[in-house]
Formats: structure tokens, sequence, C-alpha cells
């Protein structure tokens, strides 16, 4: 029998209103499940010790009303990115420098799954405020990839992506600034969606760069997602940014795939190349059209990422003075410094010219480039990744080298656009591959139905690590 | 800029960032800095003359609401974090100085 712990979103949802398991079996044996192995793993920085209390109040309200229909997600558990802030219990952003800090208000999007009944679980690791690709740059230690203890899960949302894939969770928030969500999915064979600019409100999220900044779900389908992401979208009247979310697009008969050719060059791992167009190739013979087409920008994605990101980065640290929480600015991690000094000389008297301004309009040359393309079909498809997880200290001496670790996914936070990560595939030595669909701005609806059609077809997500 | 000048300009962007660097950090940013802006510096070879620059992805502008007051934090919660407080306020550092 599988363990409650194992099951996606949509069964958890299931199970507790029809009654076949209560949300203090489910929330237990989640619970068991971190404390079985998350010492191998370090994916919770702290722990929720109200969640039985939560369950049990889940399972007095439904035998009140079985009926709930208003909270959609009762008595489910769930891991919040520790950028995200969580009413009394501890947000450290992965930082040293907020190793005490206890928010007195929960973030937006935490706020609505509460209300939908879900129950914090615990505080997943990252990257030190969301800086990195790997949880290396955590000031508590790095996360371990499920799949293989030696390598990275992938990062910023490192510690969210591993929880799920780990059954630590049933499902899990991340943030995405420039592949953060999409990235350790791939990394650790789950599914994450970055959603369009401004669709989830970024309030209560610990800022890093503010024009990119999308929080977004991991969970263990494309399914599980999309419900997750109707659930968290829409305005609050707290972020001006934040859009009312109306889906603009609507499914086809016939959807066409775009394949960029930039994707798929030497420098990508031939066997995530090979797992990517193998699905390309199986949604095709399911009735997809497929067209190749070029974002002839694409190599400038990480360069100009890395002055617009550090640029609006050494502004949002500005706030951590010590005084009104958190500890003094000596305490930041080493990449914190590095980019709050790379986004301090870009911003510079006589460098902004140079640099901020000129990376703006590298950034509007990508927003017509995917325009442009987005006229001749409706989604693109690419891998996620570069390479497969990477070891632990593989990169770490290197900041350039971790930088392209996010070079086929910056481009859409560049755009604004979303994107949805899902496993495709395993290396010959067994780790994760990754499939990226790309939409334009408020697709998210196109990219849940070719995500959920691909997922009907293979079995990829349903593969669990062995631990 | 040469890698002296480098160490000067990066001494006076940590006083702007209010950051004190260690020895060994300013050594290892020294080093890191110009690798990182040379790796950047590639964005030249795009051509942008006729290119606006985009800073709202979504198109965006001014979002207004009315002006009006509603709940917010209590004065007691929103102090619970600060390292030092007098009565209702965050206490902070002088700023100035007296004659």
């Amino acid at each position: 029998m599988t363990n409650l712990n194992q099951l996606t979103l949509k069964k958890a949802t299931e199970g507790i209103k029809n009654k076949t398991f209560s949300s203090f079996d489910l929330v237990s044996q989640t619970r068991k499940r971190i404390d079985e192995i998350d010492s191998k793993l370090n994916c919770f920085l702290a722990l929720n010790d109200k969640a039985i209390i939560e369950a049990k109040e889940a399972d007095s309200l439904l035998d009140k009303d079985k009926n709930n229909i208003n909270k959609p997600l009762l008595g489910v558990p769930f891991a919040v990115k520790d950028v995200l802030s969580t009413r009394g219990i501890k947000t450290t952003a992965s930082s040293q420098i907020l190793n005490d800090y206890v928010p007195v208000f929960d973030a937006t999007v935490v706020k609505k799954l509460k209300n939908a009944g879900a129950i914090i679980l615990g505080k997943t690791n990252c990257d030190a405020f969301a800086f990195g690709a790997s949880t290396e740059n955590s000031g508590f230690g790095v996360t371990k990839n499920p799949w293989d203890l030696t390598r990275v899960p992938g990062g910023s949302s490192g510690g969210s992506a591993a929880a799920v894939s780990a059954d630590e969770c049933i499902f899990s928030l991340g943030t995405d600034t420039g592949g953060s969500i999409r990235q350790p999915s791939s990394f650790c064979s789950v599914t994450g969606l970055k959603p369009t600019y401004g669709a989830c409100s970024r309030w209560g999220l610990l800022a890093m760069a503010s024009s990119f900044d999308c929080p977004g779900p991991i969970a263990k389908s494309a399914e599980d997602c999309e419900i997750l992401f109707n659930i968290i979208a829409g305005p609050d009247g707290k972020d001006a940014t934040a859009s009312s979310f109306s889906s603009t697009k609507t499914v086809k008969n016939r959807l066409t795939l775009g394949i960029p050719k930039e994707y798929f060059t030497s420098d990508i791992d031939e066997e995530v190349k090979i797992s990517v167009s193998k699905a390309v190739k199986l949604l095709e013979k399911n009735g997809f059209l497929v067209k190749e087409v070029s974002l002839p920008n694409t190599f400038l994605a990480i360069p100009a990422y890395y002055i617009l990101v550090p640029s609006e980065i050494s502004s949002n640290m500005a706030r951590y003075d010590g005084i009104r929480f958190g500890k003094e600015r000596s305490n930041f991690e080493d990449e914190v410094k590095r980019r709050i000094i790379t986004g301090t000389f870009t911003l510079s008297s006589g460098y902004f010219d140079q640099y901020y301004l000129k990376a703006s309009k590298v950034r509007k040359l990508f927003q017509d480039d995917f325009a442009r393309v987005f006229e001749k079909v409706d989604l693109l498809i690419t891998p996620v990744t570069p390479t497969p997880p990477f070891k632990i200290g593989e990169n770490s001496a290197d900041p350039v080298k971790m930088y392209l670790a996010d070079i086929l996914t910056s481009g859409a936070n560049l755009a604004g656009i979303p994107g949805l990560a899902l496993p495709c595939g395993f290396t010959k030595s067994n780790l994760p591959i990754g499939l990226q669909i790309l939409g334009p701005h408020f697709s998210e609806n196109l990219l849940f139905f070719v995500g959920k059609a691909f997922q009907e077809l293979t079995d990829w997500h349903l593969k669990k690590p062995n631990i | 800029m040469n890698n002296q000048q480098f160490a000067t300009k990066i001494d006076q962007i940590a006083t702007l960032a209010k950051l004190s660097l260690s020895p060994k950090e300013k050594k290892d940013i020294v080093k890191q800095l110009p690798e990182i802006i040379t790796f950047v510096e590639q964005i030249n070879q795009a051509r942008t003359k006729s290119t606006q620059p985009l800073f709202s992805v979504t198109g965006k502008k001014n979002v207004f609401r009315e002006d009006k007051i509603e709940p917010s934090i209590p004065v007691k919660e929103a102090l619970t974090n600060a390292r030092s407080v007098y009565k209702n306020y965050f206490k902070v550092d002088a700023i100035l100085e007296e004659k």
C-alpha cells in the first residue's frame, strides 16, 4: 500500500474529504517521514510544532460539515520555502542574518493556502535569500539530492523540491527569480510552476529582485500544480504589480509547440537532449504540431540577468539594517555580499548607462524575441537545465560557472512569461532530467494542458527516489 | 581597470553598501568581480540603438487604491523583532553628532 505521505495533492484531498483517512493520519505520517529521513537530506530548517493540532482541528471541522466546500485543501500538509514569511514560524531566508527572525504576518501565497485549509509542516532550506542554484549558499548547510546524496538538489528552492521528491510533504511553495522553482524541480524529478510575473502576489516574499520574483508551487504532478496555482494566484491589494488573473488563451484543437534551436546546442548535455527530444516526439505522435523556432538572443540571458538582478538585490538588501529585525550586515553569506557589491557597482555613478540601462534594453530584446515566436507557435518546449544534477562542491568556487546553471530558465524571468518544469527521464546513472514548457504571459492553462497530457502518456513523475 | 583600481573601487562600493569585508572576502571579490564584469559585458554585443529599456514586464504602470485606513500590524507586534526599543519606537544609533 502507498504510504499517505506519498500521495498526490489530488488523492490526499479526496481521501480526507471521503474520510478514507484523516488529516491527523496524513500529517502524522508525513511528520514521521521527516523525522526518519531529513537528517540525511537537510530539507527543513524549522518545523511547525502545531501541525498535529491543526490536523485534528481540520478533522473536527470536517466532522461538523462534510461538504466544507470553501476549504479545497483542508488538512493537507505542505512545506514553505524559507524566503516566504510565515506568522509565528521562524523565517530566516536561509541566512544567518535572520537566524532569530519570527514574522508577525503571513505572505499572501501562504495565507491563501492556509485559508484553503492546508497545514504548514515547516520551512525549507534554500540558497541564502534565494541567491544561487544549488542550496550551497545557504547559511545552514547544503540540502542533498534525494536521488544521489552526493549531488545538489538544485536551487534556490532546493529544500522545497527535495522535500516533495522524498515525500516529506504533499506539495511545497518555492520562488523563481531566474529558475529557482524549475531548476530544482528538474534536479529532483518533481513538477514546478514559475507563474507569469505578477500572477501571484509577492507580499511577504523576502525580496530578491522585485521585477523578477515569482512565488509558485512545486508538486507531484501538473494537475496538482494547476489546483495550487488557481488558489494562490490573484491580486491582494498589497503588491502593485500583482495582476487580476484572467487567462486569455484558449486551448485549441491542435496546439503548436516550438523547439528553439538555441536551447539544444553543443553546450547542453547529450543525455538531456536525447530525453527532451524523445518527449517532443511523443507529444508529436499524440496530436501536437512541432516546429523549430529561433530565439537569437538566448546567449545574452545570463549576462543581462547578472546585471539586472544584482542591481535590484543591492537596493532590496538595504533594508537589512539590524534595527527593526535581524542581525548586523556582517552576518551576510559570501554570495549575498558578492551580489550586493556587483549590484552596487553596476548602479554606481558613471556605470548606470553602461550596465543597468543597457541590460534593460537587452531585456526588451528578449521580450520581443518571445513575442515574435509566440505569433508562430503556442508554446515552447526546451530542457530545464543544461546538465543533470551536479556534485556538491563542483561549481561552488566559480560563480560564473554556477550562474550558467540557469541559462535555459532565466529568459522566462527576463520576459515575465510562465514556465512549467516536469520530469521527462533519467540518465544512465539514474539522475533526473526535466522538460520545460514556456508560454506567453498568462497562458498557464495551456502549460497545464500540455503538462497533464504528457503525464498521462508517461510515468516519469511517478518514479520515487530510493531513500 | 587594473587590480589596484578595482581594489580601491571595491572599498568605495563596500562603504556605499554598508558592508565590512574581511581581508579574505576582499581578496576573493577583487578576483571575482572583474571576472563577473567581463562576463556580463557580453551584452555589448546586442544592438539596442533603437530599443527602449524594459522595466515593467507586464506593461503595468501606476496602480492606485482608495486612500483609506485599513487594519495594520499592532505596534507591539511590529516591534517584536527589534534590536532595541524605547516606548513605542525602534531605538537607533545617533546619526548626527552634537557640536
